[in-house]
Formats: C-alpha cells, structure tokens, sequence
C-alpha cells in the first residue's frame, strides 16, 4: 500500500512538472509574440496553451490528448472550418452521455466504457492545470504587489 | 414468391384444362385418386406424409425418407438430379409424381398415362422422397409449381401453387388422414391455411379439412430434427424464453455445453450477454475510479448522479481553467514575464514565505541545500534532500500537492533512500532542462534570498 502510494506519488510530479514546463513555456511564448494583444485573445491564447500543456504531459495513446493536439493543428491550419464545426456541434440534442462526451474532448467517437476511462485521466490532468494555474496566478500577483512595494 | 408462384401455378392448371384429356378426367381423375389414396394403410401415409413434410421444410432432414425406402432413395436423387429428362423412365413416374411439383421442367412434359397414377400409391418403396438437397433447393427457387408427374390427367390434383411453405399436393392428399390425427397435436400455422384451403378447395374437395393439420404437420418433424431455419424461425420465441430462462438458471459456462442446436442459438445471445456483462463490469470499475477523482462523490450512489457529478466536477475545472487563463492574461503584461526568471522567484518566493515543506523538515538544511544547487555537480550524499527542495523549488506551482507528496514520501529519515532514488528518476530527463535554463541567474538569485533572509 505504502510503495503504491510512493510510485504514484512519484508519477505525479513528474508529469506535473511536464506540465508546468509546459505550460510556462507556451506562456512565456504568448508573452513575448504579442505583449499587446486584446484581452480576449490572449486569454483564449493562455488557455489552449494550458489544455495543449495538459496534453504534451499526459500519455500520447490518449484520445482526448490526441484530439486535443489534432485540434490545435486544425485551428493552425483553418480557423474558419473550426468555426464551422462548432456551429454544427451545438445544435445536438443533450443527455448526460452526451454531455460528457462533448466535455471530454475526442470523446464523440468513444464508446461509453473508453468514455470513462478518458474522462478519469483527463479529470486528473485537468485538476493538476488548474492547480498549476491557480500557483501561476499566484505568483504573479504576489509579484505585482512587490513592484507595488517597491515603487 | 409465394404468391408469384402461386399465379404461376394456376396459369399451369388453366394450361392444362385446356388439353381435352385433363378436362375432361379431372373430376374422375379426382375421385379416383382420392380413393386411392384412401385406401393407403395409415402407415405408408403417415411415413409419406412426414417424408414430405421433411423435404419441404428441410434438405438435410434424411432419417424420414430413408425409412420409407432405402433404395428409391438412390434413384429420386438421380432423378432430381437430372432434371427435366425425368419423364421418360417408368419408374420414375412415380418419383416424379412428387417431385416434378418442385421442377419447373416437368410441367410441360407430362405425358405419362394415368395408370400411371394409380401405380404410385400403392408402390411402398415410391412413396419417400429423395432426401437430395439440391432438388428441394431447386423446388424451393422454382416459381411455377410444375404439374405432377403422374400425368397431365391427375396432376391437377397434385398442382401447388407454394412451393417452399405450403408443399405439395400428394402430400396433402396422402397425409390427410395423418394430418387430421396430428392436428390435435399439433398447432397450426394459421396465417397459411387460407390460402392452402382456397387451392384445395379446387383441386380436391374432400382434404378441405386436412389443411389446417397438414400445415401443422409440417412443423412436426421439423422440430424434430431442430436444425431448419422454418423451425428456428417458428420456434423463435420460445427458444429464446429458454435461452433467458437458461441464462437465469445457470452460469453462462454451463450453458455452452447444451444441446448442439441450442447451444448454437443460444451461444448467440451467450455471447452478448457475456460481452454486456463484462462491459458492465468495466463501466462500473470506471466509475469507481472516477468516484475516487471526484471530490464529494464517493457518497452519491447511482450512476445517473454519479455521471452528473463527474459532468459538473468536469466542468468546473474547465470553467476554473478558462477563468485562471482571464486572469493569466490580465494580469501578465504588468509584469516583465521570463521563464527562468520565474523560477528563480518563485523559489525566492517560497522560501520567503517559508512555504518549501522541507525547511521545517530538515532546517539546517534549507541554507546549505541552496547554496549547494548552485553547484549541483558536486553535490554528494546531500542530493536527495536538495534533489527534495529543488523539486519543491521548480515544482512550486503545485505546492498542496507538493507538500502532500512530501508527507506522503517522507516518513521522516526512514525512507531516505527511497525518496533518493525517486528524486534520482525525477531528476532525469525532464527538469534537468528547467533547472538549467535558469541556472546561471540562481545563484544570484539564491544569494540574493539569502542575504534578503538574513
């Protein structure tokens, strides 16, 4: 019990380090191509840098990091037939099943038992970015509140 | 088909009203027939009719045929085989009395003297039919239901329109009276006796009664053998209330080992419900272990609210992600935003607000651990508690976590060496990268904080 809890542990903060390398680097990356972006943008930005960092750590025989991947090539490639797809995909008819499927991402095309399994995985990544994230935020304004001090 | 061939068969009988022949016996030929076949002994009907009832319901079904006549056998599969040709043999006369209903061929050709006809009831060894498959494949696609071959005269009687459901004429002729024995057995299929009874009613008059139980009378021996389709289709239902009842009773293992047809059918369904079963399994483990990751459900019971919460708990964090990444992006541009940068503050941060776990753990360490991860290659037996900080260090995002991780890694100084090699795999490929970015800035930084605590 013990040794499982050690090699989960010792799972954990490998792959959350992944994450925040990640997803610090995409940020750093977000903050230096456009400093002066609008708002929107750039939090939209910071946000697929965030699912994208979710994914880059996570194992790539996921589905939901593949479509998550497979989705950012698409945006690279056209964004205007991702709009396109967004418009079909809301006009489907809601069950649980359903909303979860459309929650995880990839998960239309699951079976409901692989269904779960993902949205385990990808519930725990989910939680470990937030987490992430919420430290970021942190440290940032820890950070301000310092040039506050200082000035 | 069955009515396709039913228009063609009564085209074959206006056919042959016409010949002046068969007109004009028909009703003769009838009367004359039907007493005869009266005059059958039960058995020779009853081994005739269940012959006949097995070669329109199943190719394969050989026992009933092969015990009306060993031999005869031999030659109906030769004559069903040819074909078309049969005619012109003697004693295939007979043969092809009742086989010529299944040969389109066989309607035109039919020459044969009607003595010819009264030659073949009486004639035992005529009386089974040819247990070939081919033939009562080739009956069942014809859709002109030839004229028997007995001869154009009686073969009126013989005509029949359906060739796959409803069977031949002789053998509601001859099984009559078996039909009427059986039809207190047996329970007729009602949707086809119409039909037969309208035909019937043509042709020969007296077997009207029979039709209900001959149509019953098929089943029988049908489900007796259990293999023909016509069978499992009629048996459908009640074969799969005692699959479920099976499947209820007994485990599914001993279900295979069951009678071989109904083991088949029921292995089917088996299957399924194994396959369901385990994917039940599955979904439920799944849950359990969702159940785990999801704060506050391991209380609800229920799968719907199970999956509700998980639905909610997902998308709060999705909600809690895009927010974070608002306010990420509200509050970046303030600052003069570098990775390495960031690190090193952050571990400035953590050590001034005296967050790192291990400080408290090991204090006299916490001094000697950052100076010694400005030199890390020369670190020695101190590695894994400096590997502990620094992981706490880089890693401070995640500091509940962190400082579970720790608590749980750490039972103090016992597990020393395992937290060591642990830190030594954490160390390896991934961080390395991290930490050496922003190594050179460090150890200012690190002295900085120092002196800043100091």
């Amino acid at each position: 019990m013990k040794q499982n809890k050690n090699t989960s542990s010792n799972n954990n903060p490998r792959k959350a380090s992944m994450q925040t390398y990640h997803f610090l680097r995409s940020l750093t990356q977000i903050n230096l191509t456009r400093p002066s972006s609008p708002l929107l943008r750039r939090s939209r930005a910071i946000r697929r840098a965030a699912y994208v960092s979710m994914a880059r750590a996570a194992s790539p025989r996921r589905m939901w990091t593949r479509a998550i991947l497979g989705r950012l090539q698409l945006l690279r490639r056209a964004r205007l037939l991702r709009r396109r797809r967004n418009y079909k995909k809301k006009t489907t008819i809601s069950t649980p099943h359903d909303k979860l499927r459309r929650l995880v991402p990839g998960g239309e095309e699951m079976d409901f038992c692989r269904l779960l399994e993902e949205t385990a995985d990808y519930a725990e990544f989910l939680s470990k970015q937030v987490r992430i994230m919420e430290s970021v935020v942190d440290f940032m304004e820890a950070e301000c509140k310092k040039k506050e001090e200082k000035v | 088909m069955e009515k396709e061939a039913f228009f063609g068969n009564s085209t074959v009988i206006n056919w042959q009203m016409r010949s002046p022949d068969a007109a004009a016996s028909l009703p003769n030929m009838n009367s004359g027939h039907v007493n005869i076949v009266w005059d059958q002994t039960i058995d020779q009907r009853a081994k005739f009719g269940s012959a006949l009832s097995s070669l329109v319901s199943s190719p394969s079904s050989n026992p009933p045929a092969a015990a009306g006549g060993g031999d005869s056998v031999v030659i109906r599969e030769l004559i069903g085989r040819l074909g078309s040709i049969c005619n012109s043999d003697e004693i295939s006369a007979p043969s092809s009395h009742y086989h010529s209903a299944n040969n389109s061929g066989y309607s035109t050709p039919m020459n044969s003297p009607p003595k010819l006809n009264l030659s073949i009831f009486p004639n035992p060894a005529h009386m089974p039919f040819s247990a070939d498959p081919g033939f009562v494949e080739r009956a069942a696609r014809c859709s002109t239901f030839g004229c028997s071959g007995g001869g154009s005269h009686g073969g009126e009687q013989f005509i029949f329109p359906e060739v796959g459901k409803l069977g031949n004429a002789p053998e509601e002729s001859c099984g009559s009276g078996n039909a009427k024995k059986r039809k207190a057995v047996m329970k007729g299929k009602g949707k086809e006796a119409p039909l037969s009874s309208s035909i019937t009613a043509v042709t020969n008059p007296p077997k009207k009664a029979s039709v209900g139980g001959l149509t019953a009378k098929r089943s029988k021996p049908s489900e007796k053998t259990g293999i023909e389709e016509e069978s499992a289709r009629q048996d459908g239902d009640a074969a799969s209330k005692k699959m479920e009842e099976e499947k209820i009773a007994k485990p599914p293992e001993a279900v295979k080992d069951y009678i071989h047809v109904r083991a088949r059918r029921g292995q089917a369904t088996d299957s399924h419900s194994l396959a369901e079963r385990v994917r039940r399994e599955k979904i439920s483990e799944r849950m359990k272990l969702l159940q785990d990751l999801v704060p506050g459900c391991s209380k609800v019971t229920g799968k719907a609210v199970m999956l509700d919460e998980i639905i909610n708990y997902v998308q709060l964090l999705q909600r809690q992600v895009e927010f974070l990444s608002m306010k990420l992006a509200t509050v970046n541009p303030q600052i003069d935003f570098n990775m390495e940068n960031f690190v090193n503050k952050d571990m400035e941060i953590h050590q001034n607000c005296g967050l790192l776990p291990p400080q408290p753990v090991y204090p006299l360490e916490a001094t000697a651990s950052s100076f010694s991860f400005a030199n890390l290659a020369e670190r020695t037996p101190l590695i894994s508690i400096n590997g502990l900080e620094l992981q706490s260090q880089v890693n401070p995002f995640s500091q509940p976590n962190l400082s579970r991780n720790l608590t749980m890694q750490l039972p103090p100084l016992e597990g020393f060496a395992d937290t060591a090699c642990q830190l030594g795999t954490f160390w390896d490929d991934d961080l390395r990268t991290v930490v050496q970015m922003g190594f050179s800035q460090n150890q200012e930084n690190l002295f900085s904080s120092q002196s800043f605590q100091g």
